[in-house]
């Protein structure tokens, strides 16, 4: 289930700012209060395969330590997809959270 | 330990040689700031850690072939586009080339007012004219009707400098010659063409 929303999570990482593909991983950590575990290298095809997409960009910089790495930004059409996929979720979860609680979702007919 | 993990992620990702140089420097930074973030210090218990966190190789070497194979596939989705755009516009361009070649022809014959095929034909239809008449024994008067339906269909159209320097001056010649062989006499050389635009012209001056 989680990795059907990677890009989601991915993008939303990546909404604080530019980061690195450690950076974008400890920032998913972060926000999650630690609630996901993926293997760390499943971040990077799917960096990868949201830059082919057109929804983030990447270019190389120095870091301090002289190593050579890989910054990733959003892009207009990310910040979009990003926006799009809040608001699914928002309705998904909406309509999940008042399944389980027992009670029918607003704006229905009885 | 961590360049032995890089070497297998590389040698997994061989089907993709620019990619697995960028998938190198990408994990080795990864790997390299994970050993040094690590509270246990950068030692090779370190390493091992990062690395085990990283994943299996194998697992996402097949995840970036994924990757790689839509990037391949749309690299060669849009070659087969071009090579099949490159065709139909090579062929429209042959085909209209073919057409507007044709279609020059007549254009051609009618800019120049198609005096090629008519003269090529009221040369012959003269030619035979004369033949007939000649083996009849019909007097060059009686030609007239049959040279002048040639005539028509040759000369009448032709450009007003023809008229002028060749209609005219051939017609001249042929009545003249006309005259001196009703005398008994050539003076010209025997002109089929020059023959039928005289008796034309004698026709259009006598009707």
């Amino acid at each position: 289930m989680l990795k059907g929303h990677l890009d989601m999570i991915v993008l939303a990482a990546l909404s604080a700012g530019p980061a690195h593909g450690y950076a974008v991983i400890e920032e998913i950590k972060r926000k999650s209060g630690q609630a996901f575990h993926l293997p760390q290298g499943t971040i990077y095809p799917a960096l990868h395969r949201l830059e082919q997409a057109g929804l983030l960009v990447s270019r190389w910089v120095t870091a301090e330590s002289g190593r050579r790495r890989r910054v990733y930004s959003l892009t207009r059409r990310g910040e979009r997809a990003l926006a799009e996929g809040r608001a699914v979720w928002q309705q998904f979860s909406a309509a999940i959270g008042g399944l389980l609680a027992g009670t029918r979702p607003h704006g229905r007919p009885a | 330990m961590i360049s032995d993990y890089l070497d297998s992620l590389v040698g997994a990702l061989s089907f993709d040689r620019p990619l697995s140089g960028r998938v190198r420097q990408e994990v080795e930074d990864h790997l390299r700031e994970a050993v040094a973030a690590d509270p246990a210090g950068d030692g090779p218990e370190a390493e091992r850690r990062a690395i085990a966190n990283f994943g299996d190789p194998r697992v996402i070497a097949a995840e970036f072939a994924m990757v790689s194979l839509a990037k391949q596939t749309r690299r060669v989705g849009a070659a087969i586009i071009l090579v099949i755009a490159g065709v139909r516009i090579f062929r429209l361009r042959a085909a209209g080339l073919w057409i507007s070649g044709l279609l020059r022809i007549p254009r051609l014959l009618q800019s120049s007012g198609l005096w090629i095929p008519r003269l090529l034909g009221t040369a012959s239809l003269s030619l035979r004219g004369l033949r007939i008449a000649k083996q009849l024994g019909i007097p060059c008067l009686l030609q007239t009707p049959g040279l002048c339906a040639a005539k028509r269909l040759g000369t009448a159209p032709l450009p007003r400098w023809f008229g002028l320097w060749i209609s005219e001056p051939a017609a001249l010649f042929s009545v003249l010659r006309f005259r001196f062989r009703r005398s008994g006499r050539w003076l010209f050389r025997r002109s089929p063409f020059g023959e039928l635009v005289a008796w034309g012209r004698v026709r259009d001056r006598a009707c």
